[in-house]
């Protein structure tokens, strides 16, 4: 089986990449696609090297667990913050089975192999564990980083109001600084 | 009943070829993908158009009932006002070289992020009332009839272009996309469609003289917070003069850099800079905010703003403007100020460095320098004794702000700067730096807790490029010169390059800076242990390398 999965890679990976380049819009596939440039192309250029990674890492090639690990953060670092529902986040991995299905299970029953192949479609439900735990953490990195940015902006307000409680000048220190507190509907 | 759905049929990607074209397809509102509208006393306070109560995740946005003959004088109006608008509306031959230059397309994925298609969204307008071809030929030539669908696809879009102008760098006319944006928010202020994150500022701005409100007294006592902590730091006391008349230079900053971290490192540098060279200088506690916030609302609101600047110079007598580190505050000045207020008051004179005798001829006209400017020609002529190796545990980079990038070509300086104050200095990768440089995807009044994960989504190619050098050099430090930067940049960087801190450039020149009489430092800005700190007692004012 290690022959036919290394035959197939190249194949499997381009397709897999394609379906998931096609959650995003019809006029953006193209770009996603063909845009080599990392810099130009953030999202496509980090699904294309999780891609190659993981389909390694599925098809029991001996993976480094830290790489496989970073390949598949950086994917979900992107997509948790897209506008994306969480099932296409982390769903974009279950995309690879059916791609894997056509390319490799008639291969894997011809050589008495389906054993081996539904161990592989297994790590694929394991990437997407792993994933959930990703997604979860760079969600809650967003709502930090929203309750971060709000003290970093008040934070010599929040020194100054404390200073005039402390004096007890001012019974609204707040009110006589004649600033407003962000008020949002 | 149906059987559950399979992953790749729950997802539901969409179908091969779109059943409709761009100009049909509708935005959706929902939490977390607009900015909050502005409120209504607040809009009444300015004396803005229409002032209503609206949401945009709702259907009605109860625009005044000629909405649509506001709309089309307001567009004539600026056609004639600016030949600009006209030369962009009608050269663009849609060769796509802008389309995926944009951050916001690169994060979002969005094709009508693509500035060629954000601008159409206006243009499409303008084809069919003020084109002969666009009144005949309608669709066939991109023309469209403006509905309330075009108004929120206006809102929804303009509010996701920070006005950054990097597809401007890109495009073969030079068509700006920038002023496109910034025409149609004047056009749906004109409907009183506007975000609060820009307008409170604003009315801040114009009542008290800075973005949060606060007044002269407030503002006073920080100041001597942060003169505190310089004590604590240096053993030297500083007490900068406020309003204080008949001083040589006029020092105007975003007040980010008085309130919010880390911009106070940054004013703190300022301080000691000035103190250091017996800067002959005074604050204005109404003069209090370098940033504009109304020129993310109209022109109009962008020259009332900018006013205090020379307003404030006159009444104080000073015979030139040094500003600080800022992003807008800079393009305002640079390309815009002696249009809206200039000339500069009589009494102005161009700008010399008193301590080096520099003429820095280029601010002739606006009276106004920038810090960056500055402080590398006080460097540049050896007048600062600066010991590096207090930077020694920072790799950083360096994030050029749009627009003293790219509206003012400030690129040399503060590079120039940053490698005589730190020993360890990294660009980012070519395409992603100078001109090219990603915004941070904040700017323009998008820098609103609301829409966060949008931000992110903007700052995606900066931050990729941050964790690129921090990966390949270790790079741990990000400095910028905008104060929106640095309000905006630790959170981009903490999602997309975690460990890496962000500063402005004025905090590591104070870092290096050694200053007379000073206490052997132990200590950095932020009153974090130096790894090696100052030996022996006092450092005193040697020559050392500059």
């Amino acid at each position: 089986m290690e022959a036919i999965y290394a035959a197939r890679k190249e194949e499997i990976v381009q397709q897999w990449t394609t379906a998931i380049f096609a959650l995003y819009p019809f006029e953006t596939t193209g770009f996603l696609r063909t845009q080599k440039d990392r810099f130009a192309n953030p999202v496509g250029h980090a699904t294309m090297v999780a891609a190659n990674t993981l389909y390694d890492a599925v098809t029991g090639r001996p993976a480094d667990d830290d790489q496989v690990r970073l390949a598949l953060a950086e994917l979900i670092r992107i997509r948790a913050i897209q506008d994306l529902t969480p099932d296409q986040a982390v769903g974009a991995l279950f995309l690879l089975k059916p791609v894997m299905r056509k390319h490799l299970l008639t291969d894997a029953l011809a050589e008495g192999a389906l054993e081996e192949y539904l161990d592989a479609e297994s790590r694929v439900d394991s990437l997407a564990l792993m994933a959930f735990d990703l997604y979860m953490a760079d969600k809650e990195a967003v709502f930090k980083g929203r309750v971060a940015e709000l003290r970093r902006r008040y934070s010599q307000i929040e020194r100054w109001i404390a200073a005039q409680s402390a004096s007890d000048l001012f019974p609204d220190p707040m009110q006589a600084a004649g600033g407003s507190t962000p008020d949002k509907p | 009943m149906a059987k559950l759905p399979k992953p790749e049929e729950l997802m539901a990607g969409r179908p091969p070829f779109p059943s409709k074209g761009w100009m049909n397809t509708k935005p959706e509102f929902k939490p977390g993908n607009f900015c909050y509208p502005a409120k209504v006393d607040i809009m009444e306070g300015m004396h803005m158009p229409h002032p209503h109560e609206w949401r945009p995740d709702e259907e009605d946005w109860h625009l005044p009932e000629n909405w649509e003959e506001i709309i089309y004088n307001g567009l004539k109006e600026r056609l004639a006002k600016h030949r600009s608008l006209k030369v962009f509306l009608d050269s663009c031959v849609r060769c796509g070289a802008c389309a995926d230059k944009c951050h916001f397309f690169i994060g979002t994925n969005d094709p009508k992020n693509m500035p060629v298609l954000r601008a159409e969204l206006l243009r499409s307008i303008y084809r069919k009332d003020f084109t002969l071809t666009g009144k005949l030929l309608g669709k066939v030539v991109g023309a469209r009839k403006l509905d309330k669908n075009v108004i929120k696809e206006w809102f929804f879009y303009a509010y996701q272009c920070t006005e950054c102008r990097r597809c401007s760098l890109f495009c073969p006319y030079g068509i700006d996309t920038a002023e496109i944006t910034a025409i149609v928010r004047e056009l749906l202020y004109e409907l009183g469609l506007g975000i609060n994150w820009v307008m409170e500022p604003v009315s801040n701005c114009n009542r008290t003289g800075n973005h949060i409100g606060l007044q002269p007294h407030a503002l006073k006592d920080i100041i001597e917070f942060l003169c505190d902590d310089i004590e604590t730091i240096t053993g030297i006391r500083i007490n900068p003069p406020l309003n204080e008349k008949g001083h040589e230079v006029l020092f105007i900053t975003p007040s980010g850099d008085v309130f919010a971290d880390p911009g106070i490192y940054t004013f703190m540098g300022y301080l000691m800079l000035f103190h250091e060279i017996g800067l002959d200088y005074t604050l204005s506690t109404y003069a209090s905010e370098g940033g504009n916030f109304g020129s993310f609302v109209s022109f109009d609101m962008a020259k009332k703003l900018n006013a205090k600047m020379y307003a404030e110079a006159k009444r104080l007598g000073a015979k030139w403007i040094l500003g600080g580190e800022c992003g807008h505050m800079w393009r305002v000045v640079n390309q815009y100020m002696g249009t809206y207020n200039g000339p500069a008051p009589d009494h102005m004179i161009t700008p010399v460095s008193p301590i080096t005798g520099t003429v820095f001829k280029h601010a002739a006209a606006t009276k106004m320098v920038h810090i960056a400017e500055f402080t590398a020609d006080l460097i540049k002529h050896g007048k600062l004794n600066l010991k590096p190796e207090r930077n020694n545990h920072i790799i950083t980079t360096y994030h050029d702000s749009c627009n003293p990038a790219r509206a003012m070509g400030l690129l040399e300086e503060p590079r120039s700067i940053l490698r005589a104050v730190c020993n360890n200095f990294v660009e980012m990768p070519p395409n992603t730096i100078r001109e090219q440089t990603f915004c941070c995807g904040s700017g323009s009044g998008l820098n609103t807790e609301e829409i966060m994960e949008l931000r992110l989504r903007g700052g995606m190619p900066r931050g990729n490029a941050l964790r690129y050098v921090q990966q390949k050099n270790d790079v741990n430090w990000l400095t910028c010169i905008c104060a929106l930067d640095r309000a905006v940049l630790p959170t981009v960087a903490n999602y997309w390059a975690p460990g890496v801190t962000v500063s402005g450039l004025h905090e590591l020149v104070a870092n290096a800076l050694v200053m007379k009489g000073e206490i052997p430092r132990t200590m950095d800005l932020r009153q974090e242990d130096l790894p090696e700190p100052d030996v022996d007692e006092s450092a005193a004012s040697g020559e050392e390398d500059a």
